[in-house]
């Protein structure tokens, strides 16, 4: 904090202290219940989900997953041709953004968007424009987590 | 305000409450047990016995023929963590029980479904069409993906 | 005539003779639609892309300018315009149409004043008979540019405004019936080290007052002189901060008269946040609603102040700051 006030000039100073007491606060504890509220009723829908997959289809708890997944994201892309999964995030917002249905909101917004600049140069080269981070870092996180993992049980001789 | 923190506590504690419905379950397959017990499932009714012994399991159903032995069980929901653990105990316990069969443990939900479904029908299949079921289901509990 | 610092005195007081605005959906829900000489039902306007959409709401505006004025294509001497897309290609592609000679202007979101100033200055000293001057801006083109893909769940915080889906084109000449611009205030770039692109309003308001000042300075007037000083799009935020500013500069403001156009084109009840933006705002509040409220009489002299934020989607991933702009132009009507 101090770092970046050293740059700032004493006016920049002051006028961003009166700017902040006329700036709106986020309402964070509000944000927070409905996120939780709207997450946790995807979720269950995710579980109702997988049961039913269970249930009625030949798979197993571990495969049930992958058809879950995929109707689930099947929903958020219906709702986001809909244009109603930008209303349901500005509610939200983490609570529709964390789960994969957020993801699959990213990337699809991102391909409706850029389909006027064809194919290959817009969808194509845009359509990661926001889920890119998310699957690099996603991917690299898990492999330094596993190589940890390596080290520690082979050492710690679990 | 208040309010909402109050109703975000109750749903937490919602969360955490125990199955209710586990005991009943137990009792269904033990009645059914009763009823077809017949000879040749005696393996099974003592993995059965034997399993439910553990304090982490909370349901088993088990069915056997000559060389296999297919077991379902269900895990306490807090020790749901350790299930690795817990399926390793049930199977080395059972494979010391019963060495001269072919063991398939899991706790996989759709496993203790189906194998309950095939203890159900015992009486109206054939040992064959049993034997055909049983691996079956051992096929699709070693799937991965 | 120069006077002062940086304030031109249009002796010859060139008239807007005419004036045309356009709107989106929102727009037409909203405070002012009244004031709107052509609204429409969505974002696409019977276009491919939001892009071509943006350049029709020019063409419409440029061209129902003209009509209203009586005059054609080629009595047209200059096109002055400019919007936040990149490139200003609504812009030129709008020109092609017209024809004219075409001067492509960047304010950001003060446009539309940089345009009527450096119009009126041409007019005044002779250089054309008729200028078209003009700012518009298109919600889902600017948020696709700057922010994220329209349909993206993203949520917004309350201090973020939205972007106004409108044009506003009014046409200058040497003489003629309407409101006169009297004088403009060009205003220098003004960052007070603030960089999130969420609250533009608060980023704008330093540069909104230092041009304010500037004018009553170099005119050596008071506020009251004006019956209405109306800033661009400083929005909620932007506005009460601006009013602070001015106190603590001792300026002494009278709050009644002092509005902010992005918080008269929409509702109460519309989801807009902090208020609107866009170089569509400005332009569409005061070539319309502004200046018929001024024909009605309710205003004889207005100071208008269109304030601009000029980043880019890159200077903010740069971790640069907003600096910001504004440009004042007068505008007077009926009697001195």
């Amino acid at each position: 904090m101090t770092k970046k006030n050293k740059k700032l000039t004493t006016e920049q100073q002051k006028y961003q202290k009166l700017q902040k007491k006329r700036e709106t606060k986020r309402p964070v504890i509000t944000n927070c219940i409905k996120a939780f509220l709207v997450g946790g009723f995807i979720c269950t829908i995710g579980q109702a989900l997988q049961l039913f997959y269970i249930y009625n289809f030949n798979f197993t708890q571990k495969t049930a997953g992958n058809p879950t997944t995929a109707t689930v994201i099947f929903f958020a892309m219906l709702l986001t041709g809909f244009g109603v999964y930008d209303r349901l995030g500005q509610y939200a917002g983490a609570g529709s953004a964390v789960p994969v249905t957020g993801f699959g909101n990213a990337v699809i917004s991102a391909c409706i968007e850029h389909r006027s600049e064809g194919f290959v140069y817009g969808v194509g080269s845009n359509m990661f424009k926001l889920a890119g981070s998310v699957v690099l870092f996603g991917t690299f996180s898990a492999f330094v987590v596993a190589l940890i993992r390596t080290l520690v049980m082979k050492w710690g001789g679990f | 305000m208040l309010n909402s923190v109050l109703l975000l506590f109750v749903l937490i504690f919602a969360g955490c409450s125990n199955e209710p419905g586990s005991g009943i379950n137990s009792q269904k397959t033990l009645q059914a047990d009763d009823q077809k017990l017949l000879v040749d499932q005696e393996t099974a009714a003592k993995a059965e016995e034997e399993i439910k012994n553990i304090e982490e399991v909370t349901d088993v159903v088990a069915v056997n023929d000559k060389k296999l032995l297919l077991l379902g069980f269900k895990v306490k929901q807090f020790d749901k963590f350790r299930t690795k653990q817990i399926e390793k105990k049930v199977k080395e316990r059972l494979s010391k029980s019963f060495p001269d069969y072919e063991i398939t443990a899991s706790s996989d939900l759709k496993i203790f479904i189906e194998t309950t479904k095939i203890k159900n029908k015992l009486a109206d299949q054939s040992s064959k069409e049993r034997t055909k079921k049983m691996e079956k289901v051992i096929k699709l509990s070693n799937e991965q993906t | 005539m120069l006077e002062g610092q940086s304030t031109w005195i249009f002796e010859n007081k060139p008239v807007i003779i005419s004036t045309a605005t356009v709107g989106g959906p929102f727009e037409a829900n909203g405070n002012i639609s009244d004031d709107f000489d052509i609204l429409h039902e969505d974002l696409w306007l019977e276009q491919e892309s939001y892009e071509k959409a943006h350049k029709v709401l020019f063409e419409e505006a440029f061209t129902k300018a003209i009509e209203k004025a009586n005059l054609t294509k080629e009595q047209i001497q200059f096109i002055l315009a400019g919007d936040l897309i990149n490139q200003i290609t609504p812009s030129s592609f709008a020109a092609r149409t017209v024809g004219s000679p075409y001067l492509g202007l960047f304010g950001a979101c003060s446009t539309s004043m940089e345009g009527l100033a450096i119009g009126a200055y041409i007019t005044n000293y002779g250089g054309a008979d008729y200028i078209l001057t003009g700012a518009a801006s298109h919600n889902a083109a600017v948020e696709k540019q700057f922010r994220y893909p329209t349909e993206y769940g993203g949520q917004k915080p309350p201090t973020a405004q939205w972007t106004v889906t409108g044009a506003g084109a009014a046409i200058i000449g040497k003489i003629g019936n309407g409101p006169q611009v009297t004088s403009a205030t060009i205003g220098r770039v003004v960052d007070m080290g603030l960089s999130d692109p969420f609250n533009m309003g608060g980023a704008m308001a330093p540069a909104a007052v230092d041009t304010i000042m500037a004018h009553l300075r170099d005119r050596h007037i008071n506020p009251s002189y004006y019956d209405l000083i109306v800033t661009g799009d400083l929005g909620q935020i932007g506005h009460e901060v601006s009013i602070d500013l001015m106190k603590e500069k001792g300026l002494n403001i009278n709050e009644t008269n002092y509005q902010d156009c992005g918080l008269m084109i929409y509702r109460k009840d519309q989801p807009v946040l902090a208020g609107a933006s866009g170089a569509g705002c400005s332009a569409t509040v005061v070539y319309g609603h502004l200046l018929n409220r001024m024909k009605q009489g309710e205003f004889k002299k207005i100071l208008v102040v269109a304030t601009g934020a000029l980043l880019s989607p890159l200077s903010f991933q740069q971790k640069e700051s907003i600096p910001c702009i504004a440009h004042a132009v007068s505008i007077e009507y009926g009697g001195e």
